[in-house]
């Protein structure tokens, strides 16, 4: 019989969470150790003060030392406690005389523990039934740079960094209102990950905001280690090609969002937040449109638009094309065309799925290298076999350029990189099996699943489909100057075509 | 619950996938793109033969790239006992689809155009690949001869023919007939067309590709023509348009004239431009460009009698200035009567000649009649062709000419 | 249920009927006047056709317009709901057989039936699936991309036009012009469409009809004259004149529109069957009252199936489709499930009984 080399079962914590602080420090202490698992990152630190033994506990690399020196221990030991009798005492004085921005009770172990993990010092003193929690944080982070994505020309320089506060205080920086209201939640059973659901009160549809924080509130995830991790249960849909959330590292897009009525999230450890409800169009907008005189961020948003459609369409329509309607070619095209594949080893289909998967492989292995192999995996791949295939005959030129083409017109649209990366596919398969017919027949599936798709009641393809005109002429394909949007405002719950008499026509369709 | 409907979208899925299996297509590698293509018809045998020029590649130094200086074409031939079924055994010759959708030429042997021109073309329109702007021409003689040349000129030897005889519209010289044009002018009561006219000559040219040239195109299956190249002085063979072949009730009925081909693209106000040589007196000629000529016919009834009332009027341009320079107002007006009358001349002939000799009506009367007295025409639909051919027809013309740049008083 | 506006109802409308457009009978393509009459008489017809409905939901609003019935009586409701069914079954065959032959005919012509009437209904079965509001979303852009392969066929063939095709006369063939007229109702199935989700409109159902109405007429009419001026008495031997057209049309990108021009029918096609199946569902939605959804979903499964199989049936035997396409330009099918049902439930329906709240509400 195989013996079993690992237990299935989940390890269970050999203390209970909801065990109350005793009032016996040596016993407090030994509880909170065995809850660590006598971890070596928590640090107690035992003193004593008129005759009351006292300990101070702190998570390693979380707390700031200098803070930790000037704000508890230089206080405790140098001002005089003498009138504190009993522990209780002590706390409650240390409480008044310790003045920290950040001052807690802890009741348990659990919440002591929880505290403990999120930059506390806590003070245990003998007699006491509680713990008291003060807040010097101070961890090691990443300084606040440039984001690495959605990268503008002339909008701000400051990206959201892996910690929850600094990035709450960059938003906060951008709305002053008093009305931007910031619910810090945890989330994740074990992680305990600080979220942060942003709204503006006078401008998110309530519903929507509570609809929000109770899906956080009942993640089932035990670890959250990324925001993408909360998207999948935020969407109602579970997932699917085309979010209806919104990645973002930047705050500027950010709290515009936020203005617009739509409900932000920012998770500790992550640079991205979330915003909710994404719509498609969005995927085309960028913060430099808002920069730029309106003519020329319009028509920078149609080369978008047209580089997502190439993206996705472009091989699947070169390879039904050549394989059942030629004649829509132009003729020296046409001709070319007929040149170049004369050679070729492989039937125009197989040469598009061969081109596409090697393209694919080369972006993959160049994305996660250093950047100095990078440099080798683009030669290799614009040399090798670019070049040399189409010499060798392998695969025809337009073939590799088509595919080369649609890679870069993916990249003019990063948001939906992943979504074309895969209707590409799709579409190769339906043009090269079934010509335009196979396409239309996909892109209706495919439209009819993008229209059914809705967001906390706000339709994904809005403000096209339902047409909401105002939207639409105010800032969706053309944006309007600044005076012009300056007049009318427009927040995103009225795209869910929600009645004030309480029809609910087309939200939830 | 949800795996049960995934449950029911899978056969779906399945069997559109499993049935991608009978779906029949054919790689663009594995067809033929048919340029030009040349009908003849064998009364003695009942057999059409269709003969075509279809795209090669004849690159230089790289695969990929087309080398204009050959003709890049490879000729194929097909016979059978209707149009189609020369063309499957013409696809069977060469080994490959024939994809018509590049065609732009069709060429109608002298012998065919004596039958049905329409039953001829519809070949074209049923296939959902070809093209339908193809030019239509008839060959004086053998179709087949005129596709065995190959030109230089162009990316394909195809293109020196459209382009001759879209060269020939522009100038008003003869209207270049698509095969739209060409179905819809045969569905008017008259069944008419008209088409221009190719004819082989032999010049002292350098454009085309004598047999056996660089280009190695050795006609695939099919027989060459006669060799282009001449032994006494040079001399080639080369197409050349010679005027245009009129058809009534979709036959082949006569040749037109020049004249009569500018006449007609006149009335059919599809003249871009048009140069009148007029004589001033006995030694001295001059030249006037016409342009944004502008034709209107009327149908005029008296006493049941029909009668076409065609004015025209046009810009104009004097050209040859040197002898310009020293004419007079009065000779100038001189020059534009004549012109006035020579345009008039070149319409009246054109319709005396086709449209009343031949019955062939190309003008677009039946459509103005059609317009204007609709009752009439429904009165006499049943021999409204012959009312139409033996209208009178008045013309009047009227030219506005005048000499390019500054003048001085 | 998710409601949509009477704009967005009316584009649902006009693209089922446009859609019909794709395939004009050989013998109906007819050059001159005649069709355009046909048209406007059709399109009176059709709005008379259209009055009991508009009655219906002006007398049961917000109703299923079968429910006033099913009130009365549950077999008179069911009887009802059969015969409704049968007509919108055979409007669906027709449809997707139109479609199946209209694409083999001018896009793709190695396909088997079965294999494209398979994967045209797939995709309107999914569309039916995702919803009502889905498929009225989606005509939007249906009616987008026609309006644009229209403006690029007009503005590309300028130079084929000839206006001295056009002449002035009324009906000069009674025959065509009656068979021309009944081919017109015939094809209204959108009548179906309209009886089975006028519930689904926000407010002023009525509205949309008549603007549905105005805009097909002005289509259907502004498409006969392009056919008129730019192919003369060519039009007359031709069954897809505005392929034929399209296919004169170069945008330079393509050198043809002929291809665009089919894949924007089989669009609105798709959309048209998926809005049939989508019909279909509701009814049967409204007698199966359980919650569970799979069971409707398994019939609309079964029912989608039955007329890929019928439509197979029929479109692969010419004779077959020859009387198939006989009875249904005959109308009945509109007459009796578009005209006769909802009148029969306006006489014969019931009320829903009203809740006092609601009466209030009212006053």
């Amino acid at each position: 019989m195989a013996k079993k080399k690992f237990s299935q079962k989940p390890v269970s914590l050999p203390f209970d969470e909801k065990t109350p602080i005793s009032p016996d420090i040596n016993a407090s202490c030994t509880d909170m150790r065995a809850l660590f698992g006598n971890s070596s990152d928590l640090i107690v630190k035992y003193a004593e003060i008129n005759n009351i033994n006292i300990a101070v506990m702190t998570c390693e690399g979380m707390t700031d030392k200098a803070v930790l020196a000037d704000m508890i221990y230089r206080p405790l030991t140098e001002h005089a406690l003498s009138d504190c009798k009993d522990g209780n005492t002590l706390l409650n004085n240390a409480a008044r005389l310790l003045m920290a921005e950040d001052q807690k009770q802890a009741y348990t172990c659990g919440e002591a523990a929880a505290m403990i993990m999120s930059g506390f010092a806590l003070i245990f003193a003998d007699g006491a039934g509680f713990a008291l929690g003060i807040g010097v944080q101070g961890y090691e982070h990443r300084a606040v740079e440039e984001p690495s994505t959605h990268i503008n020309l002339r909008a701000s320089r400051e990206g959201f960094i892996e910690v929850v506060r600094a990035n709450m205080s960059m938003v906060r920086r951008r709305m002053k209102s008093p009305t931007l209201v910031m619910n810090l939640i945890k989330a994740g059973s074990r992680s305990n990950t600080d979220v942060c659901v942003c709204y503006l009160s006078d401008r998110a549809d309530k519903q929507m905001v509570s609809e929000v924080t109770g899906r956080i509130k009942e993640l089932p995830l035990s670890t959250i280690l990324c925001s993408d991790f909360l998207q999948a249960f935020l969407e109602k849909s579970g997932g699917t090609l085309f979010s209806q959330v919104t990645l973002t590292e930047r705050p500027d897009t950010f709290v515009s969002k936020l203005y617009e009525g739509r409900v932000g999230i920012i998770v500790d450890g992550t640079p991205f937040a979330l915003i909710i409800p994404g719509l498609f169009i969005e995927n085309f907008h960028t913060m430099d449109d808002y920069t730029h005189h309106p003519d020329f961020s319009a028509f920078v948003r149609a080369l978008r638009f047209i580089a997502f459609l190439l993206a996705a369409f472009l091989p699947g329509l070169y390879v039904a094309l050549c394989n059942f309607n030629p004649e829509l070619f132009r003729t020296t095209l046409l001709l070319n065309i007929y040149s170049s594949i004369q050679t070729t080893a492989y039937p125009v289909l197989a040469e598009c799925l061969i081109m596409y998967i090697l393209y694919e492989i080369m972006r993959e292995a160049g994305l996660r290298l250093p950047k100095s192999v990078g440099h080798a995996v683009s030669i290799v791949g614009g040399l090798v076999i670019g070049e040399i295939t189409v010499t060798a005959g392998l695969m025809s030129a337009p073939v590799v350029l088509i595919i080369a083409a649609t890679g870069l017109c993916s990249f003019a649209v990063p948001d939906l990189y992943e979504s074309c990366m895969i209707l590409r596919l799709v579409f190769i398969l339906a043009g090269g099996f079934f010509g335009l017919f196979g396409i239309i027949v996909v892109t209706s599936a495919m439209l009819f699943r993008l229209c059914s798709k809705s967001s906390y009641g706000i339709p994904y393809l809005s403000p096209i489909a339902p047409v909401t005109l105002k939207s639409i002429l105010r800032d969706s394909f053309y944006r309007r100057n600044w005076q012009a949007l300056t007049k009318s405002d427009v927040t995103v719950s009225e795209l869910s075509h929600k009645k004030s008499d309480g029809n609910d026509s087309e939200r939830n369709g | 619950m949800k795996k049960i409907r995934y449950l029911l979208i899978l056969p779906v899925a399945a069997g559109i996938f499993l049935l991608t299996g009978c779906v029949r297509f054919v790689e663009l590698s594995e067809r033929v793109i048919v340029q030009s293509v040349g009908i003849d018809y064998y009364p003695e045998t009942g057999s059409y033969r269709l003969s075509m020029q279809y795209f090669t590649q004849s690159g230089e130094g790289g695969q990929n790239q087309i080398d204009k200086t050959q003709a890049n074409v490879l000729k194929s031939v097909g016979e059978g006992m209707s149009i189609c079924d020369a063309a499957v055994n013409a696809s069977i010759k060469t080994g490959k689809d024939l994809l018509f959708s590049e065609n732009r030429l069709i060429i109608i042997g002298s012998e065919l155009a004596g039958y049905d021109l329409e039953a001829t073309l519809n070949f074209f329109v049923s296939d959902f690949h070809s093209h339908p702007k193809a030019h239509v021409a008839v060959a004086d003689g053998k179709a087949e001869d005129i596709i065995d040349i190959r030109f230089k000129e162009g990316t394909v030897s195809t293109e020196k023919l459209t382009n001759l005889l879209t060269n020939a519209e522009r100038h008003g010289v003869c209207p270049a007939n698509m095969l739209p044009d060409t179905l819809i002018s045969l569905h008017s009561a008259s069944r008419s067309a008209y088409l221009p006219l190719l004819k082989i000559v032999e010049e002292k040219t350098d454009v085309t590709i004598p047999q056996g040239g660089s280009d190695g195109s050795g006609g695939s299956g099919g027989d060459q023509g006669g060799g282009q190249s001449s032994d006494e002085g040079m001399k080639e063979k080369t197409v050349e348009l010679v005027g245009g072949a009129a058809f009534s009730d979709g036959k082949a009925v006569g040749k037109g004239s020049f004249a009569d081909s500018a006449g007609i693209q006149l009335i059919t106000d599809r003249t871009h431009e048009l140069s009148v040589t007029v004589r001033t007196d006995e030694s001295e000629t001059a030249t006037v460009t016409l342009f944004k000529t502008d034709f209107s016919a009327e149908p005029v009834i008296t006493d049941g009698k029909l009668k076409f009332v065609v004015k025209g009027f046009a810009f104009g341009r004097f050209e040859e200035r040197i002898f310009l320079s020293d004419t007079d107002e009065e000779t100038l007006e001189e020059i534009t009567r004549q012109t006035e009358k020579t345009v008039k001349e070149s319409v009246y002939g054109a319709v005396s000649n086709i449209k009343t000799a031949l019955g062939c009506d190309v003008f677009g009367f039946e459509n103005v009649l059609r317009c204007r007295c609709p009752d009439f025409w429904f009165d006499n639909e049943e021999n409204i062709a012959e009312l139409i051919r033996l209208a009178d027809v008045e013309v009047e013309f009227s030219c506005q000419p005048y000499i390019l740049g500054l003048q001085n008083d | 249920m998710n409601k949509i506006s009477w704009g967005q109802m009316t584009v649902l409308l006009i693209i089922t009927r446009i859609s019909a457009e794709m395939i004009i009978p050989g013998e109906l393509t007819r050059y001159g006047s005649d069709r355009f009459w046909s048209l406007l008489a059709a399109k009176l017809a059709v709005l008379m056709l259209f009055l009991p409905l508009i009655f219906l939901t002006v007398r049961f609003k917000g109703d299923n317009f079968l429910l006033p019935a099913i009130r009365r009586s549950k077999i008179l409701g069911g009887a009802l709901a059969v015969i409704f069914v049968v007509a919108l079954a055979a409007s669906t065959v027709e449809t997707l057989v139109n479609l199946q032959l209209y694409v083999s005919d001018v896009i793709f012509d190695s396909m088997l039936f079965i294999t494209g009437a398979a994967a045209v209904a797939a995709a309107a079965f999914y569309g039916a699936l995702k919803g009502f509001s889905a498929i009225s979303r989606s005509s939007i852009f249906a009616l987008t991309l026609f309006a644009v392969l229209i403006v690029l066929i007009t503005v590309t063939s300028w130079e084929n036009m000839d206006v001295t095709f056009l002449y002035p006369s009324f009906i000069r063939d009674g025959n065509y012009f009656m068979k021309s007229f009944f081919s017109e109702i015939s094809s209204c199935s959108e009548i179906l469409v309209f009886a089975v989700f006028c519930k689904n409109i926000r407010s002023k159902p009525n509205r949309s009809v008549f603007f549905y109405l105005g805009a097909v007429l002005i289509i259907l009419e502004g498409l006969n004259l392009l056919y008129n001026i730019i192919l003369g008495p060519y039009l007359s031997a031709l069954e897809y004149p505005l392929y034929y057209i399209s296919s004169l049309s170069d945008i330079v990108i393509f050198q043809r529109l002929d291809g665009i021009d089919a894949v924007v029918w089989v669009f609105c096609g798709i959309i048209k069957l998926a809005l049939l199946f989508a019909a279909a569902h509701d009814i049967l939605s409204s007698f199966d009252t359980s919650p569970v959804k799979l069971r409707r979903s398994i019939g609309l499964a079964v029912y989608a199936a039955s007329i890929v199989g019928i439509s197979f049936f029929i479109g692969t035997d010419k004779p077959r489709l020859d009387m198939f396409e006989t009875f249904m330009h005959s109308a009945l099918h509109i007459a009796v499930a578009g005209t006769l049902i909802p009148l029969i439930v306006l006489i014969a329906g019931k009320k829903r009984p009203q809740a006092k709240g609601e009466e209030n509400e009212e006053n």
